[in-house]
């Protein structure tokens, strides 16, 4: 039951985050999603073992976070959701791969252990660079953008109403859940006897809300499709920006700077 | 099932986001080759908010003390047809990859095909066969649970492919395969049992709903049971047959990592190390992937430790930068706020 | 006629005649919701449309701007009867509020919302902007524009789902329980919006006390028939009649008695 909430809280958060304001809430939406893009693409190109290199990535979340405001906090919840596969990826690789990556004092770090490391570095910045997509653009506004890039207006216009009644479903759900919990209080989850009417009781209403919903687009004149509205075309600086950040990421994609500076400090 | 970024390479990423594309393409296609039905429009965002919030109503599977919930494909397929239910999935798995970071950003594609193709999949040539032979309860009860079980398999054999193309995690492929596929047996039988439980109630409420989409995507003929049976058993002699041979021809996992492990596993810690490290270091590892910059000169030890001293700078500088950056922002803030608050008060 | 409509300049008050004769609506299971239904409804003139649950109102304004099919009988705006090819016409002209904005609300932010509907009339992005300024401005949430719109409070739901229809420049408004979902203070400040609008209104409320603030005149619907069509204080003074209907006095008719 408090997962529904829990949900639609997280939504809410992160929404209001997007409607935010800072200089890359201001970047074009479209020069985030190619920047975000790039970025997950090569924190994976990184070969599993080379950790040092991907050190250097890590620049990326520490300078757009704080410059964005982006709270740590929602990262947890996130981690928990994104962790349990790639453990069992890295895990595996640790009992696998015994054979020994080089030896620190008295230790014997083996590649398996290195690839965990670089797995659970990868989980975290991959997490991170989405955190930050979602936190500076609202989700509306990419979709909009991606209709004029092409992608089909009927799939555009399905996600825009998807997100639109999230909320309302997610209430609907809620107070449904809550009512059966009141009635059921020993129950943990919703008995398999009860699973087919309770949910669905939400699809006839859901059913009924889009007939509903159908009448009112109707009333407005709906015949098909139409093109949204075209605000806020790219300017100078968002291709300046995605230039620099592409290739910084691409100079420290081949030079690991971590080895770098471990040589001039040694 | 998500299947997140980090074990994924880019380019299975990305073929796998092409072919999600593709499948896309051709369902919206579909959709509007099947006439302007606007009406379809709302229909499809609410059922995509609605899969959402159902997804996270778990049912209890009685007996075992375990919980379950839907996965939706099916469900999606059943009540709006196989193309819309592609799309509407693929907008519910983008928003949980961007709000919860279930699914990765560039494991999208996978997620789109695991979850949404091959539910897609399952409904037409499992759910739909059977259930054109009448919707009673039997025939929804066997078509959910075996289309619904079907899919995931389906799903769950193509995360277990991706993920060892993609070639991050070393796990081997046929105990991958022996955890992943009974695993989502079980999973499956029990959204199974729920989808079903679901499309009934639909169906004794508002029969008209499943027919519908039964109608429009009817195709000449019924199938009899017992050649659908027959067939589903080859099938799935064939497909475990075939699975089995393909991971036999792949090296048993367990030998595979005694491989791994024999050449190294004597390594001790003390007097030998120095012979053997170097060799060590220079076929994996902490190095980096590139030639230029591996080392010219100087030992691989100096390589390894410059590694991890460096790893600690370039954090520690990172961390420094980000740390400032957010103090500077909330002073910032502050000023703001005390620059604001005066002329509010007066 | 619909080609060209008359000129704004001629028609200062925006607002038009909206005729209803004989409307049958029969659902499928043969329950008639509406039997046989007539009435006028003159320029500026607003109706209250009253009556208990399942008395028909919803189905009536549905009915009126083509959403169900009526079996039988004519509806016509400025004397021009209803008909396919005047029907996207009508509907730009006559302006339906659904009871719950969250089924009208269905694009994500205000702004994408109250362009919806213009367009799908074709207007081009400069004139939409200008009349979604020159609404949101008339209802002082100019502030919401670019809200989402499931962020919004029951009252600025209400106001937006109603900007949403004022933007095509309708000349007759329905309306079906306005004050639903509205706490006290969103209620008065609706009532007040809409005692500024000049538009012919047909109001479908169980809130009588609202008919009351609003309308002149009311039509009692009772099990999908004209039970009494009348100057409002007449309707609701009238005990009996309302007791028969299912309703009840409205508290602030005492004074009318």
């Amino acid at each position: 039951m408090s997962g529904l909430y829990r949900a639609a809280a997280g939504i809410d958060s992160l929404e209001r985050l997007a409607m935010g304001d800072s200089p890359v809430h201001r970047l074009h939406p479209m020069a985030k999603l190619a920047v975000t893009v790039a970025y997950v693409a090569v924190v994976l190109s990184f070969p599993s073992r080379n950790v040092s290199g991907l050190m250097a990535i890590f620049f990326y979340p520490a300078i757009v976070m704080p410059l964005s405001g982006t709270p740590y906090r929602p990262l947890l919840g996130r981690l928990l959701i994104a962790l349990p596969f790639s453990l069992m990826g890295g895990l595996a690789n640790v009992i696998v791969l015994r054979g020994a990556a080089f030896h620190v004092g008295g230790f014997t770090v083996s590649q398996g252990m290195l690839s965990l490391v670089s797995i659970l570095l990868k989980t975290l910045l991959t997490v991170l660079a989405v955190l930050i997509l979602a936190a500076t653009t609202p989700f509306v506004e990419i979709v909009h953008r991606l209709s004029r890039l092409g992608v089909p207006k009927i799939v555009c216009l399905q996600f825009v109403m998807t997100c639109r009644y999230l909320s309302v479903l997610l209430d609907e759900a809620g107070s449904m859940r809550r009512a059966y919990a009141l009635r059921a209080p020993a129950q943990k989850g919703v008995k398999m006897r009860d699973i087919g009417s309770f949910l669905g009781q939400l699809i006839l209403r859901a059913f009924d809300r889009a007939a509903r919903v159908h009448q009112a687009m109707k009333c407005r004149g709906f015949q098909g499709l139409h093109p949204g509205r075209a605000r806020g075309e790219l300017r100078w600086r968002d291709f300046l920006c995605v230039g620099v950040l592409l290739s910084a990421m691409l100079v420290l994609r081949f030079f690991n700077l971590s080895l770098f500076f471990g040589r001039l400090v040694g | 099932m998500h299947m997140a970024d980090a074990l994924l390479s880019p380019e299975v990423g990305g073929i796998m986001t092409v072919v999600s594309a593709i499948a896309t393409g051709y369902a919206v296609k579909k959709i509007s080759v099947d006439g302007p039905d606007e009406k379809k429009i709302p229909m499809m965002g609410i059922m995509g908010a609605f899969v959402f919030a159902g997804q996270m109503i778990n049912f209890t599977i009685p007996g075992t003390g375990s919980s379950g919930h839907i996965g939706g494909g099916i469900l999606l397929a059943a009540l709006l047809g196989p193309c819309p239910a592609l799309i509407v999935l693929a907008s519910v798995l983008l928003i949980q990859c961007l709000f919860f970071a279930d699914g990765g950003l560039l494991a999208y594609g996978c997620n789109v095909f695991n979850m949404g193709v091959c539910a897609s999949l399952a409904w037409q040539y499992i759910y739909r066969p059977i259930a054109q032979r009448g919707l009673n309860r039997k025939n929804i009860f066997i078509a959910s649970v075996a289309s619904v079980v079907a899919g995931l398999q389906l799903g769950a054999f193509f995360v277990v492919l991706e993920t060892l193309l993609s070639g991050i995690t070393e796990l081997p492929f046929k105990s991958f395969l022996l955890l992943m596929q009974p695993i989502h047996l079980a999973i499956g039988l029990g959204e199974g049992i729920a989808t079903a439980a679901v499309l009934c109630f639909v169906q004794s409420a508002r029969p008209e709903l499943l027919e519908s989409v039964l109608q429009k995507t009817k195709v000449a003929g019924t199938v009899s049971m017992k050649r659908l049976v027959v067939t589903f058993l080859l099938l799935t002699v064939l497909v475990g047959g075939g699975l089995s041979l393909f991971a036999s021809a792949y090296p048993d996992g367990l030998e595979w990592s005694m491989e791994g492990v024999a050449g190294t596993s004597e390594l001790e810690r003390g007097g030998a190390v120095h012979g053997t490290l170097s060799d060590v270091v220079k076929t994996t590892a902490f190095m980096p992937d590139y030639s230029f910059a591996g080392d010219e000169e100087g030992s691989s030890l100096g390589t390894a430790t410059a590694g991890i001293v460096g790893s600690g700078v370039t954090l520690a500088l990172a961390g420094g930068i980000g740390l400032a950056l957010g103090v500077a922002g909330k002073r910032r803030r502050k000023t703001g706020e005390n620059g604001q608050k005066p002329a509010a008060a007066h | 006629m619909w080609g060209n409509p008359v000129p704004r300049s001629c028609c200062k008050r925006l607002c038009c005649n909206l005729k209803a004769e004989n409307l049958t609506v029969r659902y499928d299971d043969a329950v008639c919701a509406l039997r046989d239904v007539g009435f006028s409804v003159r320029d500026g003139e607003r109706v209250a449309l009253i009556g208990a649950n399942g008395a028909g109102k919803s189905t009536l304004l549905l009915t009126l701007v083509g959403v169900l099919p009526a079996e039988s009988g004519e509806i016509s705006l400025e004397d021009v009867p209803v008909g396919k090819e005047t029907l996207r016409e009508f509907r730009r002209r006559v302006g339906m509020v659904f009871q719950n904005p969250d089924d009208q609300l269905f694009m994500p932010t205000v702004y994408e919302d109250i362009a919806f509907g213009p367009r799908n009339y074709g207007l081009s992005e400069e004139e939409i902007e200008t009349r979604i300024n020159g609404v949101l401005d008339r209802f002082g949430i100019a502030r919401l524009r670019d809200r989402m719109t499931h962020k919004l409070s029951g009252g600025e739901k209400r106001l937006v789902a109603l900007a949403g229809i004022l933007v095509m420049e309708p000349s007759v408004l329905l309306m079906d329980e306005p004050s639903s979902f509205l706490d006290p203070r969103s209620r008065r400040k609706l009532i007040e919006t809409l005692d500024k609008l000049p538009q012919t209104m047909l109001i479908a409320t169980h809130d009588l006390d609202l008919a009351l603030d609003l309308c002149r005149r009311a039509i009692l619907l009772d099990e999908g028939r004209v039970r009494a069509d009348a100057p409002i204080e007449e309707i609701l003074s009238d005990a009996a009649l309302l007791e028969s209907c299912g309703l009840e006095l409205p508290l602030s008719t005492g004074h009318l008695r």
